[in-house]
């Protein structure tokens, strides 16, 4: 049986304590990196300073103006976007059963895009209304999706088929638009590269509540994915309701993804790549998987937003562009360590 | 064996670095002569050496270049829509559409029966575009202005080919002389420190010195805090802009232009609290910049821009 | 017990079986024949619950199936579906998922969750098996845990659809005595068989299909003496017994 790889089957076989484990360890490399983060930045700012400028409070120290205003927002961001993107991701993948399976499919590219691009060019004066256009767009576009599929059954591959042809509408219209209106194409060039340098707090306030309501959500119905992976009818004899479960979840990952893009723009690769690395830690059971792709995408999306703002110090690179640089290889050298097996049938 | 194959390769791939340097660094002077009466030769920004005798029917791919041939005497009867219906340019009567600045309609162009087509050197569909012109006969030159010397420098060829040098003397070297001038009058131990910003509909990153607005900036002695570090980079982050705290803040938008639009941009930008507390946006030292002298080349009125600077740095308080 | 009143299904708006009527005996091994495309899987996914029907319904024990709540009717009813994804996960878990109509909504699977886990691993004979991958096991292995699974469930009906498909001769043997050590624990289990010799000497009862509707549903004995399989399968069928009393079906066109 060489067409599984002994790698993924000897995770599968780990004991479910080894397993809390890793996430424990997880979670205490994001508070590691979140400390990290506070620290350092175009001035250090040591950890005794910081603990001081928080408790005295003064909105004129310096310290508390970088800490509070700037370092802060940004951290709570990129976890908040690195854990919904890679959540989503995850999510997908499992109800889809597709291992390419990312918040792109469902069109959230495409929705939030579009929205983005309608507002720049024809309501500039509405310019605060972009982040909640985003994420109604992406939300949108992903139900327009599924109920396109409805009518095929909305089964697996309809569902990929139906993005694919919505999607593909839908850059057509955003390129109609760019077509009348030049200008605009360096805006949403902004935005469809992502970052956090420019993000708004009360945008991310407002996302964040949608967030942990997914997080929650793909929590409690990891059991209900693991057994829709073992097929549509065979999920349907344990007496799971396939189609509702399929559509809430379809729901959950455009409310995660959504609320992401409304404040990072579209950063591709997390939704993807950081649900499979996770798989290949810590097996294919979404009770573990979940959380995991949570905290791993929070640390990763962290990480590399420190890297983005740091290596260059005063100047920064787009977050993106690291992401990719950085974990691209990383899947790569995970894919090689499986050396003849594939990852995937 | 192992040895020689190596210094081989390193040798070939030091050639084809000669190669690739060679075809990337294209002149960017043009550099004219005179011959018969009328003709003038000169190599434009692609290198290309151009022949032209006393165009009449000139088409212009981009506004600003149709207002510089206007500018030096000529005529333009076409224009791509950027002139004729964003900034409505006065080009001295009506001039017919020919598409817009990234696709030029060829169709349009030719139908127009034009002698000679000037166009932007910058614009990948409008090189692709001169092959199909030259292919019809028609004499095509490319441009690209980015800072002030570059647009004297085409002026000047313009003006050679219409023959009128006094129009070079109006729209060129006046100029020139008012900006010096204007620069001459900075007070060179003062060095205000300023961002300029370029601004989009979600979000804002900060511009060096590389560019049009950078440049007039440097010459007016202004320290640009995002020109401060040798790099290849330009975007400073939002820690660096508090820890520099600019005395002023520039910012050219992409799009937004009426009142509404710059007011929700403004909010946007600075709607961090940390941002607020700038000095520059305490003291209303904070200016978005004119589209027509800081966003499209401002030709002739290129001391204006200049003034406009100056008077903002040191002269308003 | 399972019966069918009326019954027509199909899939997108095309009827595959009509006016089926058939009352399922209980505690009976019953098995479903005919050639195909007649209609054998669609009369089993409707009785499964995985299908709903155009017209008729599908009773339990005299009750619609439609009014009783998904959650108890899986408890009554397990189904074997042919079409499987392929998974990733330990013999064991997957027979754990076996549990999850009875699994409440915290995590840990509890002491009869346990039981019935061992229990249908013993069953099956997969016991030694419970650590490996599913990826890792044949055909007939797989299969073995996926019965296991549906044992699992601890329910008084089967359904299985072509158990015996893709499976070697021992294998299929080997399912034919889990299938005999189910009913002999009082279980009702309807089957799918393409194997019409097995389907005669495995069940109780035979229900021969053709063209969406039922010839007849009896037993072997009568089925052979109506002559049902020859008319479905336009073929010849001759029944031998030996000196043990042992009896074998042969067919030839």
């Amino acid at each position: 049986m060489r067409s599984y790889t002994k790698h993924f089957m000897r995770k599968n076989n780990q004991t479910n304590t080894a397993k809390f484990g890793m996430i424990i360890a997880a979670a205490l490399l994001l508070a590691g990196m979140v400390i990290v983060n506070m620290v350092y930045g175009s001035a250090t700012i040591l950890p005794s300073k910081i603990f001081k400028a928080l408790s005295e409070k003064d909105s004129a120290d310096f310290a508390y103006r970088i800490i509070v205003y700037i370092r802060l927002p940004r951290i709570v961001a990129a976890m908040a976007a690195g854990a919904a993107l890679a959540v989503a991701g995850a999510v997908l993948q499992s109800v889809l059963n597709n291992a390419l399976a990312s918040p792109n499919i469902i069109g959230v590219n495409a929705g939030s895009g579009l929205f983005v691009v309608l507002i720049t060019a024809f309501f500039p004066a509405h310019l605060a209304t972009i982040p909640f256009a985003a994420f109604a767009g992406a939300l949108a576009v992903a139900l327009l999706i599924y109920f396109t599929a409805y009518k095929t059954g909305a089964s697996r591959v309809t569902i990929v088929l139906a993005g694919l042809a919505v999607g593909s509408f839908f850059a057509a219209a955003i390129d109609t638009v760019l077509t009348l209106k030049p200008d605009v194409m360096i805006s949403v060039n902004s935005f469809m590269v992502g970052g956090f340098s420019a993000v708004n707090f009360d945008v991310v306030r407002f996302a964040l509540i949608y967030i942990l309501i997914g997080l929650v959500l793909a929590m409690v119905l990891s059991r209900e994915m693991n057994v829709i992976s073992l097929g549509d009818e065979v999920a349907a004899s344990l007496g799971v309701r396939v189609h509702i479960l399929r559509f809430v979840l379809i729901v959950c990952a455009s409310l995660l993804a959504g609320s992401a893009v409304s404040f990072s723009g579209l950063l591709g690769f997390i939704g993807l790549i950081v649900p499979h690395i996770c798989r290949g830690i810590i097996g294919h059971d979404n009770r573990f998987v979940i959380p995991f792709s949570a905290l791993a995408g929070a640390l990763f999306v962290l990480a590399c937003d420190f890297v983005a703002r740091t290596a260059f110090v005063p100047y920064e690179l787009p977050v993106g562009i690291i992401m990719s640089g950085i974990g691209g290889p990383f899947f790569i050298y995970l894919l090689f360590k499986q050396r003849r097996g594939r990852l995937y049938d | 064996m192992h040895k020689n194959a190596l210094k081989i390769g390193v040798v070939l791939l030091l050639l084809c670095a000669l190669c690739m340097g060679m075809f990337a660094c294209a002149p960017q002077q043009n550099s004219k002569q005179e011959t018969a009466a009328g003709e003038v030769i000169f190599t434009d920004a692609l290198g290309n050496t151009v022949t032209v005798h006393s165009p009449q029917r000139v088409v212009c791919t981009l506004g600003s270049f149709a207002e510089t041939w206007y500018l030096a005497g000529g005529k333009v009867l076409g224009t791509t829509s950027d002139a004729i219906e964003d900034r409505k340019l006065d080009l001295g009567g009506s001039v017919e559409n020919i598409g817009t600045v990234k696709q030029p309609n060829l169709e349009k162009i030719i139908a127009l029966n034009p002698d000679f087509v000037i166009l932007s050197a910058d614009i990948a569909s409008q090189v692709s575009a001169a092959e199909t012109l030259k292919k019809a006969g028609i004499a095509c030159a490319f441009f690209k202005v980015e800072y002030f010397q570059d647009y004297l420098a085409m002026l000047k060829i313009l003006t050679d080919i219409t023959g009128r040098a006094d129009l070079y003397e109006e729209n060129g070297l006046d100029v020139e002389k008012k900006i010096n001038e204007i620069i001459q009058k900075v007070d060179k131990t003062k060095h205000p420190s300023i961002l300029f910003l370029r601004a989009y509909s979600t979000g804002a990153k900060s511009k060096g010195e590389d560019n049009m607005v950078g440049v007039m900036l440097k010459d007016l002695g202004a320290d640009n805090i995002a020109a401060r570090y040798p790099s290849l980079l330009e975007n400073i982050t939002a820690e660096e802009i508090i820890k520099a705290d600019p005395e002023y803040i520039f910012v050219a938008t992409m799009g937004a232009s009426d009142e509404k639009a710059l007011a929700a941009l403004k909010e946007m930008l600075f709607a961090n609290k940390a941002m607020q507390a700038l000095q520059a946006i305490k003291n209303d030292h904070y200016y978005v910049l004119d589209k027509e002298l800081f966003h499209y080349k401002p030709n002739h009125r290129w001391a204006e821009s200049y003034a406009f600077l100056y008077k903002t740095l040191y002269e308003e308080k | 017990m399972i019966e069918l009143r009326g019954v027509k299904a199909g899939y997108y708006g095309e009827a595959k079986i009509n006016d089926i009527n058939i009352s399922f005996h209980q505690g009976k091994i019953s098995a479903i024949a005919g050639p195909n495309g007649c209609g054998k899987t669609t009369l089993l996914k409707t009785a499964a619950r995985l299908l709903t029907p155009f017209e008729g319904a599908v009773y339990l024990d005299g009750t619609n199936i439609e009014q009783i709540p998904l959650k108890a009717f899986v408890r009554r009813v397990a189904v074997l579906p042919q079409t499987r994804l392929s998974v990733n996960m330990r013999v064991e878990s997957l027979v754990m998922h076996g549990r999850f109509p009875y699994a409440g909504f915290g995590r840990k699977p509890s002491k009869e969750d346990k039981n019935a886990v061992e229990k249908a691993m013993a069953l099956t004979n997969i016991d030694a098996l419970r650590g490996k991958n599913i990826a890792e096991l044949s055909g007939g292995e797989r299969q073995r845990a996926y019965i296991a699974m549906a044992v699992a469930q601890d329910t008084e009906v089967f359904l299985l659809d072509e158990p015996m498909t893709h499976l070697d001769i021992c294998h299929q043997i080997d399912i034919g005595h889990i299938i005999k050590e189910l009913n002999r624990e009082g279980k009702t289990i309807i089957m799918i068989l393409h194997d019409l010799g097995q389907a005669m000497t495995l069940s109780d009862f035979v229900c021969v299909m053709k063209e969406g509707k039922i010839l007849c549903y009896d037993s072997p004995q009568a089925v052979y003496e109506q002559k049902c399989l020859q008319t479905a399968f336009d073929v010849q069928c001759k029944k031998i017994e030996d000196e043990n009393k042992n009896i074998f079906y042969t067919f030839c066109k």
